[in-house]
């Protein structure tokens, strides 16, 4: 599903130049569930969000499900994201304006989804988080737990084939940690593919395979 | 999609009440103002515009040479009128009219009256309308007359008034119609229709003087003006002109269509108020940039607030919103904050119309405006304020990375540089204002305090009529013994500060006869005006000094005379000797030079006109009751009619005085629209700083460093506005004072002052949004931070 080929990023700023990724290769099969460990500033969120085309490789190339998309532009990035990738933050990301219901609906509404198909698979995908009944709630009203479960809700609402995963449970007591990590399981299990980026082992031993990551490099795979 | 759009928009405007409020109350008032100029605008413009005719009628101007001066006259010899409808067949139809204020007498009631004298083709040519009566005759009666429907209420009351008598300077006339009152937007403002003949049959009729009328021609539809200019000044030229040039003057006749009379008049005596395209361009560019600012706050808040924001579109274009998406989302956001605003302006248009009227002293009504061109204005409205407002912060977000919009590192500091231009360029937009209203004020204050040449102040002037005038001997004696009366005088031809009459007069050695002013008067004149002889004598008696002539200072300076007493002007074969010269005081009002006049006791007018009393203030109220009583005794039929001089003087610049009344209010209204805009963003910036705000103040800052690090920043901005101002405001206000022969000048003080009020409200909007942070616990602050 996911193959990259000297994957490198380097940001510039006026004086300093970083890189983040350096060369990095990695290939990712259909329904696999993948951990993404490393230190601080190794370049482990820097790469989930390439592989979740929210920005661009510096070089190297990526393929998703067989289409070359290292060096979309940004409007067919979106595109491409569309339905294919869902994301879940460590930070949850709701937008507060919107209600539970209203932020879930969020991903269908940009699919140009009919609104009665998009009030049934949202109501679906609350009821299977366990969250329907909060559904006229505002984000600022739930509990931590709570407000990850809305956010993996948005993230599967439409189906996507990929769930990427920025530290899910980094902002979250451990009860609530593996609940959101038993949701994240049984989505696999279901068939979708998963990459979680986490510094906890015990996150990371419910994947099938752990990438370490050491200064942008790939340096062990488990 | 839009729904949802609408539904979000909606959220995020209440979420953020008080900079949603700021964005609203400012383009409220903004969009008000703009909305009751455009109203004003459309009245100015539809003068005149209503006539059925209005492309077939044209009024006779006339361009009068003479051997000193020219004069632009609106009103024209009466003869023009038929001798024009007769020589050429390309005029259908002529009317002339003439306008006098009469008091008229009903049941021994006096009211006062615009009275105009007309031919009785004035149905015929321009569309007013009757509601009782005969267009067709109801001018035709020598003693017959229309009034309108106000006038009529205030005459009869309830009464039926067809038919009824009514006296008008001691004739009676009937009342044969009753017009609808004449709309706002016409100079013609009757309120009674008398036939011309009245007038005319006391006055010379010729192209060598006399009567004078507002004359307008019906032409045959397609005749082509133009042309049918060049015929009349053909006629002119071979009828009276060849005869006229001798002696160096000429009356040259031009034809000016009567929807542009009200604007593109630059002619004098014009028929009621002039507009001015120059204040039309003035306030609809006033009015602009009102609107400017007010979207500006709009940009400047929601470009602030955009990196509050930078989350909710990160995350919506994370999840598949495209460009068009984000775009459409801040436009619909503004268009909602937008449209509140506009409905809300139009209630406060509606509600501040009638006292905007008042302050203008013109009729503005909603009605001024078709619904089409309501629904044009709105649309407009909504469409420029919503791009432009939307614009930018849409544009912006939507084209950043989702992930540079969610990082924490953006918090819109970047923009901050382009906010305060656009904070610049507001408060440029209020100190050019500023200067504006400073040297407009201080203009007005030059005209009141301005040495005139005479004194004003304590004249009362009282009218007479022709009885009363017959017996002014009587009546000057009998006021000179009132107690607080200091002296009294009579004259005709008109007053200093307002005007007089003109004449043409032949001074020794000089060949061809020039103009100058008239008055006429006796030997207490120049005592009680406070005019100062600077040569020769006073006149000392009234029959005595009736060959004598006192002229001004301008009056010897354009003959070249260095020593006019003794020298003769000749006046229609008589030759009059110069006794005395006056310092010059103003012929007219300040916006004219003062002219050569020539003031003698031999009354050309036939009656003298008004008595002229110098009273001490403390007794105005009882030499006001023993004026009246005098003259109830001697004359018990007419009104006490009386004016005081000062009234009458200001009303050469009351039009003047309510358009910068009206200027003042719109500059007052952009000033508290950048400031707020000032305030909205003051709050923003005070409260993002918070964080640092408390550091400062653990580390030892007291309140008002805090006060001081806000209020520096803004120091610099204003000084830069200041820079930008003071010569768009010098230059503008430079250009405004040439219209007056005598002005102020524009000193230092004024355009320092116009900085520091600047300055002073903005410290005191920044100051004012900065207490609470300044106030704040910083541990509290920290902690939640």
């Amino acid at each position: 599903m996911i193959k990259t080929n000297d994957l490198t990023k380097i940001f510039r700023t006026e004086e300093v130049e970083t890189t983040a990724l350096n060369k990095v290769t990695l290939n990712v099969k259909q329904g696999e569930y993948v951990a993404v460990m490393g230190p601080s500033g190794c370049g482990k969120s820097t790469l989930l969000n390439i592989l979740g085309l929210l920005d661009n490789p510096s070089s190297g190339s990526y393929v998703f499900n067989g289409t070359e998309v290292a060096n979309l532009k940004e409007r067919d990035r979106t595109i491409f994201r569309k339905g294919n990738i869902g994301f879940v933050f460590q930070s949850f990301n709701l937008i507060d304006e919107l209600n539970v219901y209203e932020n879930v609906e969020l991903p269908l509404i940009y699919l140009k989804m009919k609104t009665s198909d998009r009030k049934k698979s949202v109501e679906d995908v609350l009821e299977r988080m366990k969250i329907g009944h909060r559904a006229k709630h505002f984000p600022q009203q739930l509990s931590g737990g709570q407000q990850q479960r809305v956010a993996i809700a948005r993230a599967v609402v439409a189906n996507p084939k990929l769930i990427l995963a920025d530290e899910p449970t980094g902002n979250l007591d451990s009860k609530n940690g593996i609940e959101v990590i038993n949701l994240l399981t049984d989505l696999n299990k279901e068939g979708t593919t998963i990459i979680m980026v986490t510094h906890s082992d015990r996150d990371a031993g419910y994947a099938h395979r752990i990438i370490n990551l050491f200064d942008g490099q790939v340096v062990t795979e488990k | 999609m839009i729904k949802i759009l609408f539904r979000n928009g909606f959220r995020s405007l209440v979420k953020q009440i008080p900079y949603s409020f700021v964005n609203i109350l400012g383009l409220t008032i903004g969009v008000a103002s703009v909305l009751i100029i455009i109203i004003w605008i459309s009245v100015e413009t539809s003068f005149d515009k209503f006539h059925k005719d209005r492309d077939q009628l044209y009024r006779v101007g006339m361009i009068m040479k003479t051997p000193n001066k020219e004069i632009n006259s609106a009103e024209i010899n009466a003869p023009a009128g038929p001798e024009f409808k007769k020589e050429f067949p390309v005029v259908e139809n002529m009317v002339r009219f003439e306008l006098d204020e009469q008091s008229v007498i009903y049941n021994n009631k006096i009211t006062k009256l615009q009275v105009i004298y007309t031919d009785s083709t004035f149905f015929d040519m321009f569309s007013f309308d009757l509601v009782a009566g005969n267009k067709q005759n109801c001018l035709n009666s020598p003693l017959g007359i229309v009034l309108t429907e106000k006038t009529v209420k205030r005459i009869f009351g309830s009464e039926d008034p067809m038919g009824k008598g009514i006296l008008i300077s001691g004739e009676t006339f009937t009342v044969t119609s009753v017009a609808k009152d004449p709309p706002v937007n016409t100079n013609m403002q009757f309120e009674c229709l008398a036939p011309l003949s009245v007038i005319a049959r006391k006055m010379h009729i010729g192209w060598d003087g006399g009567l004078s009328c507002y004359t307008y021609l019906k032409l045959v539809k397609g005749t082509d003006p133009v042309a049918l200019e060049k015929h009349i000044l053909e006629y002119m030229e071979g009828a009276i002109n060849k005869k006229y040039r001798e002696f160096g003057y000429a009356l040259n006749p031009y034809l000016q269509k009567i929807g542009d009379i009200h604007l593109y008049s630059e002619a004098e005596y014009e028929l009621g108020d002039k507009g001015s395209l120059k204040q039309i361009f003035v306030f609809s560019g006033i009015g602009l940039l009102i609107l400017l600012i007010a979207c500006f706050n709009f940009v400047n808040i929601s470009t602030a607030l955009s990196f509050r924001r930078a989350k909710e579109v990160s995350i919506m274009k994370i999840f598949g919103s495209d460009k068009k998406y984000i775009i459409l989302f801040f436009f619909i956001e503004s268009a909602i904050a937008i449209l509140v605003s506009l409905f809300l302006a139009f209630l406060l248009v509606k509600i501040l119309l009638p006292l905007t009227s008042g302050l203008i002293g013109e009729i503005l009504s909603l009605s001024a405006l078709k619904p089409i061109s309501w629904l044009l204005i709105y649309f407009s409205l909504f469409i420029f304020c919503t791009v432009f407002a939307s614009f930018y912060s849409s544009f912006y977000l939507s084209s950043i990375n989702p992930l540079a919009l969610l990082s924490s590192v953006n918090s819109g500091k970047r923009k901050q540089f382009s906010r305060n231009i656009l904070v610049t360029f507001q408060y440029s937009i209020s100190i050019a204002l500023i200067i504006s209203c400073l040297v407009i004020y201080s203009q007005m204050q030059f005209v009141k305090k301005s040495d005139k040449g005479f004194n004003e102040k304590n004249i009362l002037l009282v009218n007479l009529n022709s009885k009363t005038a017959a017996t002014y001997e009587l009546i000057l004696n009998r006021f000179s013994s009132i107690p607080g009366v200091t002296s009294v005088s009579v004259s005709a031809g008109g007053e200093p500060g307002v005007g007089f009459f003109m004449n043409g007069y032949l001074p020794e050695g000089v060949e061809k006869p020039m103009l100058a002013r008239a008055v006429y008067v006796d030997e207490n004149y120049l005592k009680t005006m406070e005019i100062s002889l600077i040569d020769g004598r006073d006149f000392r008696n009234i029959r005595s000094d009736g060959n004598k002539v006192i002229i001004n200072q301008t009056f010897a300076k354009i003959l070249g005379w260095n020593q006019s007493v003794g020298k003769s002007i000749s006046r229609n074969g008589t030759k009059y000797e110069v006794i005395g010269v006056v310092k010059d005081f103003n012929t007219s009002s300040l916006y004219n030079k003062t002219e050569p006049i020539f003031i003698s006791t031999v009354n050309e007018v036939g009656e003298f006109e008004k008595i002229v009393i110098k009273y001490l203030p403390s007794n105005l109220k009882d030499v006001l009751k023993s004026c009246e009583s005098i003259l109830k005794e001697i004359n018990p039929d007419f009104p006490f009619d009386y004016e005081f001089l000062e009234d009458s003087m200001s009303a050469s610049y009351s039009k003047d005085q309510k358009t910068n009344l009206l200027f003042l209010v719109l500059s007052v209204i952009a000033i508290f629209i950048s400031s707020l805009g000032l305030f909205g963003l003051a709050t923003f910036a005070t409260q993002s700083r918070m964080k640092e705000i408390s550091i400062l103040k653990i580390n030892g800052a007291t309140i008002s460093d805090v006060f001081r690090k806000f209020n520096l920043d803004l120091l610099k901005w204003i000084l830069i506005s200041f820079i930008i101002a003071t010569p768009i405001g010098y230059y503008s206000m430079t250009k405004w004072l040439t219209s007056f022969a005598y002005k102020t000048t524009i000193s230092i003080w004024l355009l320092i002052c116009s900085c520091l009020f600047t300055l002073a409200i903005g410290l005191l909007t920044v100051s004012w949004a900065a207490n609470k942070v300044a106030r704040t616990n910083p541990a509290e602050t920290l902690r939640k931070d």
